[in-house]
């Protein structure tokens, strides 16, 4: 039904001994390529400290300690970009981060992440392919309410219409959702594609706490008469023979080469994790996008990572090695350049930049990670959690809450902040030593001259008051945590 | 397939270049800013957390057993009738637009909360903004100093029901105003969440904060611009002016006569609605104000005696003085709660969750007063004459102000969701 038919996954495609750098080395041609057919100068090569927090927040989700971002800017190793994500992929953050951003792919809406959350996390660590990794949830049975692949149908909401909404936005990177009352006005979906993916779910048993295979494959939309059977998407109708679930030949599909969606919005949607924008517009649209579009670089990449075996790891390593990666970002980025954006922090990330910058208490009990006062800052930041990595949605509460709420008021004054207090208080810091280490804290990097300039001059203001000295540490810890540099990330 | 002459692509693309990098817009003024200034519409909610009982306020049955103690008492307009513990907005009856036909279908405190406030119950599909939210986008200015949507005193028992901007996103949130005192007969001390620091700092370091802070924010922008940057600049900027004029003084009480703040009632409740009147004042489309302490499950008589000795200088002054600054045209005042209470007195003397026959109150904004719409019959178990549901109810919400029902937001997936889906107006009480 679409006019992208033609697919080059397996043409072109790798030798699967391709290693991340022979990866990142073909993305940089062939972006370079592109750039120069549309006339846009590549930017250049960004400098170690914006490389390294970048690669921190994508790739961990958090910010790196003084100790982290010292060591790395401190080196002059040739290979330390390279060493850093390869360390950072290895990092157990790197799985709960990755875990993180697949649950809420494939369940937006839900707060019942959870379980699903929890397995994904075992399974980016062990770097399950991807492929298996669908199939388990397009297959999964058992207790959707503990950690398994169950959880995605707890996650979505338990029903064959949601499942098949969250199956083509967070699999497919279509948007079938509108099809399910009427058929799509502008990408040319119809009510047949939708509840025809839905009918592969029609049978399956899905109750709270538990889902079950079933082998119906028809299905009857609540307000409706008409009756639909299970078909894909796209390619041939399904067969299903005996004893084979539904759901099982619906996973069979997904990696065929009739499905032109699977790997590429695997693709999409790494890139824009790691990039902030997604490589071909926007990631729920792969619909939309015409053959030439997909033949620039996304289905080629596409095809590399089928032929790898949907390895996520060596997908996520070559892209942060490339150049493309490590450019400087623009204000401005005209979708589907694969320029990099400035990204706003998610709300994850703002409070794991914070409660790295501020050592911030440990909770007890119930929730081992957050204190109350932690809890209820997250809760508050969570209200501005953008659709993209570029969307900017905090408001006046969250700026009133950084700039005087208990954590930040607290972390910033001299009795209670422990990073300050460690820092003021060390006598074996000179000023400008001290600066530094606050720098490394929120920035991650070193101050630059002016900055060391204004910084001591304020520190010096009163020089025969050592209560104003330490007093003005604390200033200046307080402005950068406020600073547009603490919660976006060039 | 069909060739396709417009597709979504071309859509978003449209959509993109002319918002650029800003695909979801939250950051472009609202047209509506800029396509001339009306006076300005507003609407304040006083919220009866917990169910106010019908019986005992708007609909009495003294004929009947279900009646109880409470009496009735007559009011500026003949055959209207009320109750007697309500004696002032017995006298501002002539402003009062009584729905005694309020049908609903849920029963739980924060499901019906969030039903009352958005139309919808929860839904795992759509998160559905809230009243003020949707108020805040249609009608306030975003480039004004406070936020548009305010809710005072926020609490109770339906807390757990969404009152947020839902799909909308924060920029239409709610700005919380909270007592620092719980005690609702303590004098009232309202302010703004985190308007002060949580620990006092020196009125100097304060002054040597901003200005580093201006520094690194200068720096950044010069360095790496973008909407991003800028939006951030305009939060910090608008944040700083709230803590600088301390909101535009809409919290300085003290300005207001003695004798008009007695008269609201020095109780939290009383307060929040003369500042409810300051924030409208000041440009603040939306404000809610909430007394709790509906849920009478048990001793329904004496505690709705004492809840309308607080309601009733409340709400009645602040008819008069809306009236005397001439802002009651266009201002539309919402007496609500999640559900009313049953009409059967339950053997604690108290009354349980009712919803499906209760009372509302619309004032103000051109709302033909001095009339009761519909009625419950002699017993008010059920809806006799003229019922009114949710969709209905806020239909006119949104009419009395203004605003067509049947517009539409849109959720971030592309879905269309109307202001009110269904619903038709109560014409009898609008212009």
């Amino acid at each position: 039904m679409l006019s992208l038919t033609i697919l080059t996954i397996g043409l072109g495609a790798a030798n699967p001994k391709e290693s991340p750098a022979d990866l990142a080395a073909w993305i940089d041609a062939r972006l370079e390529a592109t750039w120069r057919a549309k006339g846009l100068p590549p930017r250049e090569v960004a400098g170690d400290e914006v490389f390294l927090r970048r690669a921190y927040l994508e790739l961990t989700g958090t910010i790196p300690s003084v100790a982290e971002a010292r060591d790395f800017l401190d080196s002059t190793s040739a290979g330390k970009r390279e060493r850093l994500v390869q360390g950072l992929l290895d990092d157990k953050r790197f799985a709960e981060h990755t875990a993180g951003l697949w649950a809420r792919t494939l369940a937006p809406a839900g707060n019942t992440r959870r379980p699903l959350e929890a397995w994904l996390r075992d399974e980016f660590r062990k770097n399950t392919p991807f492929d298996q990794v669908a199939r388990s949830v397009l297959t999964a049975t058992g207790d959707s309410t503990a950690a398994g692949p169950a959880g995605f149908y707890f996650a979505v909401g338990n029903s064959p219409e949601r499942v098949a909404e969250a199956v083509g936005r967070g699999l497919l990177g279509v948007r079938l959702g509108c099809a399910q009352c009427h058929n799509h006005p502008l990408a040319g979906w119809k009510r047949e594609d939708f509840w025809g993916l839905a009918a592969f779910f029609a049978g399956t048993g899905m109750v709270p706490g538990r889902v079950n295979d079933g082998f119906t494959t028809k299905i009857t939309p609540p307000d409706g008469t008409k009756e639909y059977e299970a078909k894909f998407p796209e390619g041939p109708a399904p067969e299903f023979p005996a004893g084979r679930s539904p759901r099982a030949v619906l996973a069979d599909w997904l990696t065929t080469p009739e499905n032109p969606y699977f790997a590429a919005n695997v693709v999409n949607r790494v890139w824009q994790d790691l990039c902030g924008t997604g490589l071909v517009s926007t990631v729920d649209d792969l619909d939309t996008l015409t053959a030439e579009e997909r033949k620039q670089i996304l289905d080629e990449l596409a095809g590399k990572f089928a032929a790898g075996g949907y390895n996520l790891r060596w997908l996520v390593e070559g892209i942060c090695l490339s150049k493309a990666y490590q450019r400087v970002s623009s204000a401005a980025v005209e979708p589907g350049s694969a320029r990099r954006p400035l990204r706003t922090l998610s709300p994850d990330q703002v409070f794991a930049a914070l409660d790295q910058a501020l050592s911030l208490k440990k909770g007890r009990s119930l929730s081992p990670r957050y204190t109350p006062e932690g809890a209820t800052l997250k809760a508050q930041l969570e209200a501005a959690r953008g659709v993209t990595p570029t969307d900017f949605r905090a408001g006046i509460p969250q700026a009133l809450l950084l700039m005087n709420g208990s954590i930040v008021t607290q972390a910033t004054t001299l009795e209670a902040g422990m990073t300050l207090r460690a820092v003021v208080d060390a006598p074996f810091l000179k000023d400008t030593e001290k600066l530094d280490t606050l720098f490394l804290a929120a920035y991650s990097r070193l101050p630059r001259a002016d900055e060391r300039e204004r910084c001591l001059k304020a520190v010096r203001a009163k020089p025969d008051d050592l209560e104003a000295n330490r007093q003005a540490f604390a200033n200046i810890f307080w402005a950068m945590l406020n600073s547009p540099e603490f919660v976006l990330c060039p | 397939m069909a060739a396709r002459e417009f597709s979504r692509r071309d859509f978003v693309r449209t959509s993109v270049a002319g918002a650029f990098g800003a695909a979801a817009c939250p950051w472009l003024p609202g047209l509506a800013a800029a396509a001339g200034k009306k006076p300005a519409k507003a609407c304040i909610v006083l919220w009866m957390s917990g169910g106010p009982s019908q019986t005992d306020t708007w609909d009495l049955k003294p004929d009947h057993k279900n009646g109880g103690p409470s009496r009735e008492t007559a009011t500026a307009v003949p055959g209207l009738r009320i109750s007697a513990h309500l004696p002032k907005l017995a006298a501002a009856a002539k402003d009062l637009g009584i729905i005694r036909g309020m049908t609903t279908k849920e029963g739980e405190h924060g499901r019906a909360t969030q039903l009352l406030h958005t139309g919808q119950l929860p839904s795992e599909v759509v998160d559905y903004p809230a009243l003020g939210s949707l108020f805040a986008k249609k009608l306030g200015d975003p480039d004004h100093d406070l936020p548009s949507y305010i809710t005072i005193s926020p609490g109770g028992p339906g807390q757990g029901g969404n009152v947020g901007a839902g799909f909308l996103g924060p920029q239409y949130a709610p700005m919380a105003v909270s007592g620092i005192s719980d005690n609702p007969n303590a004098r009232a001390n309202l302010t703004i969440d985190y308007l002060k620091p949580d620990k006092p700092v020196a009125a100097t370091d304060q002054d040597v904060r901003r200005q580093l802070l201006a520094d690194l924010q200068g720096d950044f922008e010069k360095r790496h611009g973008g909407a991003a940057t800028k939006a951030h600049a305009a939060n910090y900027r608008k944040a700083q002016k709230m803590i600088d004029t301390e909101a535009k003084g809409a919290f300085r009480l003290d300005e207001e006569p003695a004798k008009l703040r007695d008269a609201y009632g020095r109780t939290r409740f009383g307060q929040g609605c003369l500042l409810a009147r300051r924030l409208v004042e000041r440009g603040v489309s939306f404000v809610e104000v909430t007394l709790d302490g509906w849920d009478t499950h048990q001793q329904n008589f004496e505690q709705v005696k004492t809840l309308s000795e607080t309601l009733d200088p409340a709400f009645a002054t602040l008819l008069a003085d809306l009236k005397d600054r001439g802002l009651l045209a266009n201002t539309l005042v919402v007496w609500m709660g999640e559900f009313g209470r049953t009409p059967v007195i339950n053997n604690t003397a108290g009354r349980d969750h009712f919803p499906l026959a209760w009372s509302t109150v619309l004032a103000g904004a051109g709302v033909k007063g001095g009339r009761a719409v519909g009625s419950t019959g002699k017993d008010g178990a059920a809806v006799a004459e003229r019922p009114v549901g949710v969709a209905d109810f806020l239909a006119t919400v949104f009419t009395a102000v203004g605003v067509d029902p049947t517009a539409e937001n849109h959720t971030w997936d592309g879905r269309p969701i109307q202001l009110v889906k269904g619903g038709k107006v109560v014409e009898e009480l609008l212009p």
